[in-house]
């Protein structure tokens, strides 16, 4: 488990401030805009950005320790394989200066599928094996938290899936947690322990489950479809929302393609979508907010 | 097939013109005394001096560069605003005039002066004016802004990132900085070395100041001795001085080139 309480952060203008905020089980991703503050909290988890208040791995306060103490593993975005070396001197790096596992390094090679690789630089190989060399190098440190910041965002839908499952598969074995920060709706979709969402150095969510998603904000980042802001006001709109008529309301268009079709309308200059189901019959569209759910933003 | 859009002609011109303000006073200083002529100067003392200048100005690169290794990594590892702002004060020496550089040296090391005269009171005999000292803080004062600001982009752009992983992999600071950080700066130490190297061979200003000769060989710098040519009223002397610096200088500066290449 773990557990934040009276976490702040403080980078350049940049300030987060997480009053409580608990993990229960493995699979843990964080959601937000760009610019929300993900990249901060894992680089603070991990002990490479200042931070202040209670940061603890199953009742242990990790925060007081600096980062090669705390047995927090981290994939950034880029991956930062070290490129001058070869993926046999990546893999061994955390067994040769850290507290890694050999016996890890020998299964990983094997089961990952890495032994033709060993002998190559770093910078010689794919993006996708280096993806697998990345991973294998912090699970080998035996972290008891892994963080990933997208660290597979630029890859296509099967690969990066593929790439978590086999995250899933690994933190079951090797008895890890994860925290997967993404701004990509369909990485959720595999399933997960905790979803917390976060903007502006604030969390504005923690679910565990999509039905008990509340706010506008994160709604917006898993879909966008059926929301609406209307005089400030933010709606979780249906097809009952929309009543069609030849005389009065706002133009709209039908867009997609069967069986998946949207209302297309413009409401204070943004353009919102709504999933309908039946053929529209009038010119116009109004909305009709007493058939559509109020909510936070 | 490649297309060039209109920007590309409107902005070519610039290129040329550039191009061509450069290399035309390097052109007629290599083509203003014939070749015999060059070779016949080679033999009027500026081959030593400039031997003398290209050695101290790789001593104080050297020495540039050791001190940018551990200044870059306690600057880039503390954001503490005050430690911020007297990391600005790197560029300084660069906007002073060179000749007002030599004046400030002076008074700062001359034996006469508050801190000069503590050092001689450490080391009796310790003398500033004119000697290979006075070249070597001289040049370091001016040109290290060259190899710190160059090495320090590299680290706390592409370097610090890498080491910061490697702490998560267990390393340790010492660890991550010797295994995984210095290995990454090569390019950069090499090019920040080439900047303050440049830098020091073509100084003058406070040269004429502070080591107009050395003692106790009287040797003078590159710089200086050409200057002094010219101000005998040689100038086909200290042109062809020059033409030899020119040469000497591109040759070295094309031999550090494929040695980056070779890297």
């Amino acid at each position: 488990m773990i557990h934040i309480e009276n976490y702040v952060v403080e980078r350049g203008g940049f300030r987060m401030e997480i009053p409580d905020l608990t993990f229960e089980g493995r699979k843990n991703f964080i959601i937000g805009k760009n610019g929300s503050g993900k990249t901060t909290l894992l680089q603070s988890l991990a002990g490479l950005v200042d931070s202040s208040g209670v940061f603890e791995v199953g009742g242990e306060n990790r925060g007081e320790y600096p980062p090669e103490q705390r047995g927090i593993g981290y994939i950034p975005q880029d991956l930062l394989l070290f490129g001058k070396m070869t993926v046999r001197a990546n893999l061994m790096s955390p067994v040769r200066y850290g507290k890694g596992d050999v016996s890890i390094y020998s299964e990983l090679v094997d089961r990952m599928g890495l032994v033709s690789l060993l002998s190559k630089k770093a910078n010689e190989i794919s993006m996708g094996e280096t993806q697998k060399v990345a991973i294998a190098r912090a699970i080998i440190s035996k972290p008891s938290v892994l963080l990933m910041d997208e660290p597979f965002s630029f890859q296509d839908e099967i690969a990066r899936l593929g790439m978590i499952s086999l995250i899933d598969e690994l933190s079951e074995k090797y008895g890890f947690d994860y925290i997967y920060a993404t701004h990509n709706s369909r990485d959720l979709e595999l399933g997960f322990s905790n979803l917390v969402s976060i903007d502006r150095g604030r969390v504005i969510e923690a679910v565990d489950s999509l039905s008990k998603v509340e706010h506008f904000r994160t709604m917006s980042l898993l879909d966008y479809k059926n929301l609406a802001i209307v005089d400030g006001k933010y709606y979780f709109l249906n097809e009952d929302s929309l009543k069609f008529s030849d005389q009065t309301g706002d133009e709209y268009e039908i867009v997609g393609n069967e069986p998946e079709k949207y209302v297309r309308l413009k409401i204070g200059g943004n353009y919102f979508f709504v999933s309908i189901s039946k053929e529209t019959s009038g010119k116009y569209v109004k909305l009709d907010l007493n058939n559509a759910t109020e909510i936070d933003y | 097939m490649r297309k060039w859009n209109s920007l590309y002609f409107l902005f070519l011109p610039f290129f040329a013109v550039y191009l061509l303000f450069i290399i035309t006073p390097i052109f007629r200083t290599l083509t203003f005394e014939s070749l015999s002529y060059i070779l016949r100067d080679s033999s009027s003392g500026i081959l030593p001096s400039l031997g003398y200048t290209y050695l101290l100005a790789l001593l104080v690169a050297l020495l540039s560069i050791g001190f940018s290794i551990p200044y870059v990594y306690f600057v880039s590892r503390n954001r503490h605003i005050v430690l911020k702002s007297l990391d600005s004060l790197v560029e300084l020496p660069i906007m002073i005039p060179h000749t007002v550089v030599g004046l400030m040296m002076l008074i700062t090391f001359e034996p006469t002066m508050p801190i000069g005269r503590l050092i001689s009171r450490i080391y009796p005999g310790y003398q500033f004016l004119d000697t290979f000292l006075a070249v070597i803080l001289t040049l370091f004062f001016l040109s290290s802004a060259y190899s710190i600001r160059t090495v320090q982009i590299s680290y706390s752009r592409d370097v610090m990132k890498y080491e910061n992983v490697g702490r998560t992999l267990g390393m340790t600071p010492f660890a991550s900085y010797f295994i995984i950080g210095l290995p990454m700066m090569g390019k950069a130490l090499l090019r920040g070395l080439i900047l303050s190297w440049a830098r020091s061979v073509s100084e003058v200003g406070s040269l004429l100041i502070v080591a107009f000769s050395i003692i106790p060989s009287g040797i003078h710098l590159a710089g200086v001795f050409i200057y002094y040519q010219f101000l005998a009223g040689n100038l086909s002397y200290a042109i062809a001085s020059s033409a030899i610096l020119i040469i000497t200088g591109l040759i070295a500066l094309l031999l550090v080139k494929l040695l980056e290449r070779e890297r």
